[in-house]
């Protein structure tokens, strides 16, 4: 047999008939809201109706081949200047820590330099390296050349872009890679030691992977950064996206509209390289669930 | 030992630096680059000569609100010598800049100099940031439905080459299959490049491969390091380069393309600005101070007869 429990509400025993929860008003919330929700609406209502965003020439220049190839430009230069920029920037950072004094201080002069100069005046000089050096060859210093070739043949306007952007790159890699080797604790090191791994195993096993989580978020930084900072080539008249969208313009003077189109591009791509860094963000950080999971 | 280490870096780290700001200090000394021999200033020797007075029937032909404010907004592109470019002083000083300073004896207006790279002269124009662009615009009939122009010279494009012409240029046809380098907006780098590519076609000779560059200096860097095999630019500038670094490059006197009209700009909707410009240039005409400028800078056979808005036809 069963006894029917009649239930009690805590509320009806207080004698409280209103059980809803108790909404404070917070004026000042609501106005800033109205306030933005308007500045919203006014925003994409004047992208609409301004005349002077151009929309149809934006739409019809959007892809225009001139434009289509400037982003594979910038794209090509991205992808090789990063190359040179982890490649060089690891070997530098290893350089860094080497027993070498002249290895250490040859590394940190690089990073001096490179990373003291603007990356604009480093592609003018790589453009117009031949002012300097007509030709490069293979000799004993201050002596003749055994093989020498032309600086312009051997390096191309295209290859000078990508020289100046990833040799400055290589020296802001070097300082994060270093940074995430220097975040791994040295009792992993000890550890990986008297378990008999070797320096480069040590290294492989132990050390990159731990270091990776801490290294990856700024180099997909980098990487954005780069894909925008290609565009200073078009000093030395190569047409990336920015160089092909300002040859259009200075022809048919719709400036305005050429440049959101060459923004367009750029969030475009940027939005691209957001999303490939999530997923790289999220394989580094297998086990490590504040990183390794961004619902967290 | 490690206190040792840090005092180390720190020590390298000045040395560093005060050697680099030691080295730059250096060429700041004028009898350095007398013994360089390199820099040549590129000024004309006689000086500027403005012979008529200041004259309120032509400042009455401005536009109010420019009359109110007393103050002429010119836009320049300091890259383009002869036209514009700047003295070690930092000065805007050339060709146009003479005009300009002729222009504020003449009718009492201040001038304000605004720094544009060309590229960029014609959107600035448009968001009336400044009320004309004093860069040397050639006539063309897409330029004119954007802005006005008032041209007070002839002129027409050059090529510019390395010194000693080891190319062989001497036509035009001869540049089909060379790199050819010019500013970006440029009337060379649109039209001249354009008609050349297509004689070129014609002729069955290679196409040119342009190599457009946003800044004149640049530019002539590029023909100067072998980028380029010539470069296009106006006559005035090719003749400049070719007179200031003689070492370095030459004109080629046989080829010159497309003679036209070549003037100030001002916005399309500011046709009083430009018929008072044309007006005062006529005054200068008249006075002879114009003579004197084109004397001075050694270009009298581009001297036109009168200053005139928007004439499409070269004469």
């Amino acid at each position: 047999m069963t006894t029917a429990v009649p239930r009690v509400d805590a509320a009806q025993l207080a004698g409280i008939t209103d059980t809803s929860p108790v909404r404070r008003r917070r004026i000042g919330a609501t106005v800033l809201n109205v306030v933005v929700a308007l500045l919203v609406v006014a925003g994409a209502v004047e992208l609409v109706v301004n005349p002077n965003f151009d929309w149809p020439i934006v739409a019809r220049y959007l892809f225009d081949t001139n434009v289509l190839e400037g982003v594979v430009v910038t794209l090509e230069l991205t992808v090789y200047a990063m190359a040179i920029g982890l490649v060089l920037g690891v070997l530098l950072a290893v350089l860094r820590q080497a027993r070498s004094g002249l290895a250490r201080g040859v590394a940190w002069f690089y990073i001096w330099f490179f990373r003291g100069t603007p990356v604009l005046v480093q592609v003018l000089f790589w453009g117009f390296a031949a002012s300097l050096f007509p030709r490069i060859g293979i000799g004993l210093p201050g002596g003749p050349f055994l093989v020498s070739w032309d600086t312009n043949t051997i390096v191309p306007i295209f290859a000078a872009a990508v020289l100046g952007l990833g040799l400055n790159e290589a020296a802001y890699m070097a300082e994060i890679v270093r940074g995430g080797l220097l975040s791994v604790p040295s009792g992993q090191t000890e550890a990986a030691r008297t378990l008999g791994l070797g320096h480069t195993e040590t290294l492989r096993f132990v050390i990159l992977p731990q270091a990776m989580r801490v290294i990856i978020p700024p180099i997909g930084n980098q990487f954005i950064s780069m894909l925008k900072m290609t565009s200073v080539v078009l000093v030395i008249g190569v047409a990336d996206l920015l160089g092909s969208v300002t040859e259009v313009y200075a022809r048919n003077y719709r400036q305005i509209a050429l440049l959101l189109v060459a923004s367009i591009w750029y969030l475009a791509l940027t939005t691209l390289l957001t999303w490939g860094q999530s997923r790289l963000e999220r394989r580094f950080g297998r086990g490590i669930s504040r990183l390794g999971d961004d619902r967290g | 030992m490690r206190r040792r280490h840090g005092k180390v870096r720190t020590a390298l780290l000045i040395g560093a630096t005060l050697a680099v700001l030691g080295t730059a200090a250096c060429s700041n000394n004028p009898d350095a680059e007398g013994a360089a021999g390199a820099e040549r200033s590129g000024m004309p020797e006689t000086p500027l000569q403005i012979k008529g007075q200041k004259d309120d029937a032509l400042l009455a032909r401005f536009p109010e609100a420019i009359r109110t404010s007393g103050v002429l907004t010119l836009a320049a592109d300091p890259t383009y010598p002869p036209s514009t470019f700047k003295d070690p002083q930092g000065t805007i000083v050339g060709i146009s800049a003479d005009f300009a300073a002729a222009v504020k004896a003449r009718t009492g207006l201040d001038v304000k100099w605004v720094e544009v790279p060309f590229d960029g002269m014609l959107a600035g124009l448009k968001a009336h940031r400044f009320d004309a662009s004093w860069s040397g615009w050639n006539v063309t009939a897409e330029r004119l439905q954007v802005l006005n122009i008032v041209t007070y010279m002839n002129g027409g494009t050059s090529v510019l080459v390395k010194k000693g012409n080891t190319a062989g240029i001497a036509q035009e046809t001869d540049l089909c299959g060379r790199t050819v380098t010019a500013q970006t907006g440029t009337f060379q780098a649109q039209t001249v490049l354009e008609n050349l590519q297509a004689e070129c076609g014609k002729a069955g000779r290679p196409a040119v491969v342009p190599l457009l560059i946003p800044q004149q200096t640049n530019v002539n860097q590029a023909l100067a390091t072998g980028r380029a095999d010539v470069a296009l630019a106006d006559n005035t500038l090719v003749a400049y380069q070719a007179r200031v670094q003689p070492d370095l490059f030459e004109a080629v006197p046989s080829i010159l393309i497309a003679p036209r009209r070549v003037g100030v700009a001002t916005p399309k909707d500011a046709t009083q600005l430009a018929d008072a410009l044309a007006a005062t240039y006529n005054a200068l005409i008249a006075d002879g101070t114009y003579a004197a400028i084109l004397d001075r800078w050694g270009i009298s056979n581009s001297a036109v007869a009168a200053a005139e808005v928007n004439p499409l036809e070269p004469t």
